[in-house]
């Protein structure tokens, strides 16, 4: 075990699939020598040379669609948008080709494709520079959408999606890049489909993607010491979605509060808290809670952008409503 | 022997009316040659041979409306002679009866049939006898739009139980207002008939009661907004039935011109296939040939058939006196699946009452 | 005159018409939709084009016609059973028709549903070839309307800026369903576009096979030498309309005629017969061509239609 930033175990991932297969490279806006604009390939170009770790022009769709040429015909690529909120532009590519042409052509063909894109609010960026867009992907069948949340899982999924047979969108948070955390030594692989159960608990139980994992754990924490002991659930990614991991949860704990940073409407917490309310009805004590961004665009100054995001605070006041007070403030402060 | 068969075009088709047959019977073709023309939803389109051969058959004549898939034409090798049995059994048909055993049918394959035709000794062409021996002056196979609209009147003898009101209304005040009209006009495009009067007075008779502007089709009756008038017009094709878009929303003058147009095109044979379809409601106005009143038939699916005779000058009582007045019968029948007595007499009432308003142009 | 080549493009360009011919016939059974692009007309710029290749070159076709496909050599039968919705259709009975026909083995990569979606793919199959040190080429077939997509924008500058090994070749046959190109585009050609992404810009008779053929041919070298694109603008005309049922009102009868004049088919036809060879040889090869497409349509009509859980197969790796 060692400790690394989520920047670094994605610099690694990269560095050791590169290595590992020679059909593996990098096409993207400012990768090469430049290292990103997110500092994630630093180093790689130096290492692997300008034909493996190429800038593209600024070209959204040939940046996807070559990619997906280029895995038609027997290479590997990792591709990167420079935001994930460039997924729109690229959307035909990424909807449509890679993720239906090995079955529009009967399965003749596989598209190991891997789209990577910093997703995610970081201070200022902005409506389109800082959502997290995994929710348009929700019904992209033909597609993976991952979203780690830690290094380890940043890295270890990074590897998995690069070795699958099968196009992969992977989404970094760009609050998550400083992050620290422990990676374990080795050829480190994530499965695909797994989600991870950051935190054990009875009561209740978050389902939480990428950055918003974090401020559920932090209202965990909170939550614990009023007694209430809360289970966090990581999906890891938006499609596939590990339900049998989530309803075991549910059924154990009788409720369930979704939370993630995409949002609120049309997000894909509404596609689990429906899932969930048909397969573990009995077992809820009460209405999934679902939290997502607000039904805004995402605003341009650092400080309003606090507004429009569910965080710990958000979570705590939800939670407590679940909780029908137990363990939190006396009833006649609820309001 | 091959089938030619009506191809669904675009991914909505499901039916389609034949416009126009290129070639005849007997005649032969290649792969690529225009067959026919078919009237789709949409458009009209060309078809195309795909097959080559000769045309046996065509088993669907020009103004039939068919469903994609059918059979309309059967066509054989180059020079191949199959006869009726075998056609029968490619299109999986019971044998065909012979019609020439029956004597009062005559043979309706061709004029020139085998019957004999003793000459006439006063030195006027032989006529043709039909099998019971009486002689036939002419023989017509009805095709195209006769066709078409034998079978819609057909239909709408058979579907639509009718029922007919009528009442004799003073028509003073028509013959007046296009008086006035015609005074006040030099130039003839602007020129107004009695016919475009009645219809201005039938229109706002409408209006006022709307549920007879409406159509019935599997159990659903659709009342509508726009009153898309149907003038009966009489041609060398028959009576045509151009229609008169949202006439409610033009005034006298506009739709006197728009009459006169569709009189004229469907005279000469130019009308567009949008010009026939989806009428509201019907007029028609035999005043010229001398015609009081009538019975008219309503045209399915709409609800009703305004019937207009001549204005003439009938006696009339008024205040106890019989006076001679310029009058005209109106008649109107029904669909009384869609409408009941008292709408219709309420319809009647307007009607009568907007052709005996006193309408002073201002 | 090269006989045997000029022989082979007849026989290409034969081939594809026969099996339109057919196809025409079973939509018109209706034992497939009617969803079709007919490419009669264009088969020169088909078989030029695809004559110029080898077998591991690479092919993005698009949906006018199926003569590309053809003409790259893949199996008729299949391909009628993409059309009847058969087990023996290259997607195994998921009925890809006009749009999603492949053959791997032949490098037939497919076709983009949407307009210009072909033209990152093809720069992204040109690079790939390049990474693996591979003389493989890429032909990409497209309208000039599509040519108006912001794709092709995209591809063609990054293909030409890299020098892939792409050949674009354009079948401007003037009316994208019924928009004139005059009516859409700023230029009065596509090739005309050609210097703007520093390549080379070639306007080629698409009504003449050889023309054609020589043309993408020289492309096809440039690519494999590795000096970079080429954009081959071939000028051709669709005889029937854009779809089975188009009504083609946007373009006159004269106008047809007049472009049916110079059937590609027959004009090569002509020149064959000019050059000494038997008329008997060309109605041998005609008939060859009836009787595979003969063939290969019974054998799919023979193919069974897929179960219903095909629908559901094949998502994922």
């Amino acid at each position: 075990m060692r400790t690394a930033s989520y920047q670094r175990a994605i610099r690694e991932a990269l560095d050791e699939e590169m290595a590992r297969d020679e059909r593996v490279f990098l096409l993207g806006e400012d990768v090469g020598a430049y290292g990103g604009a997110f500092a994630v390939t630093r180093g790689l170009f130096d290492k692997y040379g300008a034909e493996r770790v190429r800038d593209s022009p600024i070209a959204e769709t040939f940046i996807v669609g070559g990619g997906v040429g280029a895995a038609l015909t027997g290479m590997r690529p990792v591709v990167e948008l420079q935001y994930a909120d460039f997924i729109s532009i690229a959307m035909d590519e990424i909807y449509n080709k890679a993720a239906k042409w090995r079955y529009m052509h009967g399965g003749l063909f596989n598209v190991p494709l891997v789209i990577r894109a910093p997703e995610g609010a970081a201070g200022g960026s902005g409506p389109e520079h800082s959502q997290c867009p995994e929710h348009l992907l929700t019904s992209a069948a033909g597609l993976y959408v991952l979203t780690p949340s830690t290094p380890a899982d940043a890295k270890g999924l990074l590897k998995s999606a690069i070795r699958d047979d099968n196009p992969v969108v992977f989404l970094e948070h760009k609050r998550l890049y400083r992050q620290r955390g422990e990676i374990p030594e080795g050829d480190h692989l994530v499965p695909i489909g797994e989600a991870a159960v950051r935190r054990s608990g009875t009561d209740l139980t978050i389902v939480a993607w990428s950055a918003m994992v974090f401020e559920a754990l932090a209202a965990a924490e909170t939550l614990a010491e009023r007694g209430v002991t809360t289970e966090v659930i990581d999906p890891r990614g938006v499609r596939p979605i590990d339900y049998e991991t989530i309803a075991a949860s549910v059924n154990k704990t009788g409720r369930l509060l979704i939370v993630h940073e995409s949002p609120l409407i049309g997000g894909h917490g509404a596609e689990v808290a429906a899932q969930i309310a048909e397969s573990c009805f009995s077992s809820l004590r009460g209405p999934v809670r679902r939290l997502g961004a607000a039904d805004v665009p995402i605003p341009q100054s650092a400080y309003l952008e606090t507004f429009v995001m569910p965080d710990r605070e958000s979570i705590l006041k939800i939670a407590e409503q679940m909780l029908d007070g137990a363990g939190a403030a006396a009833a006649g402060a609820g309001s | 022997m091959e089938k030619l068969l009506l191809p669904k075009f675009g991914q909505t088709m499901e039916e389609g009316i034949i416009v126009d047959w290129f070639i005849s019977e007997g005649s032969s073709f290649s792969i690529g040659d225009d067959l026919y023309e078919v009237e789709t939803e949409k458009s009209n389109v060309t078809v195309e041979a795909t097959i080559s051969g000769t045309l046996y058959k065509i088993l669907v004549s020009a103004g039939s409306s068919v469903e994609i898939g059918t059979t309309v034409g059967v066509v054989v090798a180059d020079g191949e002679q199959p006869n009726p049995d075998d056609l029968a059994a490619f299109l999986g048909l019971p044998a065909p009866a012979r019609v020439d055993d029956r004597p009062d049918v005559g043979t309706l394959t061709s004029a020139s049939g085998s019957d004999s035709s003793p000459a006439v000794s006063n030195g006027q062409p032989a006529l043709e006898l039909a099998g019971d021996g009486s002689r036939i002056a002419s023989r017509t196979r009805l095709e195209g739009q006769r066709k078409a609209t034998a079978r819609i009147v057909a239909e709408s003898w058979r579907d639509i139980p009718h029922f007919q009101q009528v009442v004799l209304a003073d028509a003073t005040s028509v013959v007046q207002e296009r008086a006035q009209l015609l005074a006040q006009v030099t130039d003839e495009s602007l020129r107004v008939s009695l016919n475009d009067v009645l219809i201005d007075r039938i229109i706002t008779a409408i209006e006022e009661v709307p549920a007879i502007n409406s159509t019935y089709r599997d159990d659903v009756i659709t009342e509508y907004a726009d009153i898309d008038i149907a003038v009966a017009v009489a041609t060398e094709d028959g009576l045509l039935a151009p229609v008169l878009r949202r006439s409610n929303k033009l005034s006298l003058t506009e739709r006197a011109q728009a009459l006169r147009d569709l009189a004229r095109r469907s005279a000469a044979g130019e009308l567009l296939a949008e010009d026939l379809e989806r009428p509201t409601i019907t007029v028609s106005n035999l005043g010229m040939y001398g015609v009081d009143t009538g019975f008219a038939l309503v045209t399915r699916p709409q609800a009703a058939i305004v019937f207009l005779g001549r204005i003439t000058e009938r006696p009339m009582v008024v205040k106890g006196s019989v006076v001679p007045r310029q009058s005209v019968y109106l008649s109107v029948s029904y669909d009384h699946r869609v409408v009941d007595g008292a709408i219709a007499a309420r319809f009647l009432s307007a009607l009568r009452r907007s052709v005996e308003t006193e309408r002073t142009s201002a | 005159m090269d006989a045997n080549l000029w022989l082979d493009l007849y026989r290409r360009m034969v081939l594809a018409s026969a099996w339109e011919q057919r196809l025409l016939r079973l939509i018109e059974e209706g034992q497939t939709s009617g969803f079709y692009h007919a490419g009669h007309g264009q088969e020169a710029v088909a078989a030029g084009g695809c004559s110029a290749l080898r077998d591991d070159d690479y092919l993005l076709y698009d949906h006018r016609g199926l003569s590309q496909a053809i003409a790259k050599g893949i199996p008729l039968d299949r391909l009628f059973g993409d059309f009847l919705g058969r087990e023996i259709g290259t997607t195994a009975g998921l009925g890809a028709g006009i749009v999603h026909i492949a053959w791997p083995a032949l490098g037939i990569l497919g076709q983009s549903g949407t307009l210009g979606g072909a033209f990152p793919i093809a720069a992204g199959a040109g690079l790939s070839a390049r990474l693996r040190g591979s003389d493989q080429v890429v032909l990409c077939f497209f309208g000039e309307g599509a040519s108006n997509r912001g794709t092709f924008q995209e591809a063609a500058n990054a293909a030409s800026l890299w020098r892939l090994p792409v050949v674009w070749l354009c079948e401007n046959n003037n009316w994208a369903v019924s928009v004139s190109f005059a009516a859409s585009s700023a230029t009065p050609n596509v090739a005309d576009r050609a210097s703007a992404y520093n390549m080379p810009g070639v306007i080629v008779d698409g009504m003449d096979v050889v023309a054609v053929h020589e043309a993408v041919s020289a492309a096809v070298a440039r690519a494999r030498a590795g000096d970079g694109p080429t954009l081959i603008e071939a000028k051709t005309y669709r005889f029937r309309g854009h779809y089975e049922g188009d009504p083609q009102t946007y373009r006159t009868d004269a106008e047809v005629a007049k472009w049916r004049e110079r059937d590609p088919i027959l004009l090569h036809e002509r020149r064959l017969l000019e050059a000494g060879v038997a008329e008997s040889d060309l109605k041998q090869i005609r008939a060859a061509a009836a009787d595979k497409v003969h063939a290969a349509a019974e054998r799919a009509l023979a193919s069974p239609k897929p179960r219903p859980e095909r629908a559901f197969k094949g998502v994922l790796a």
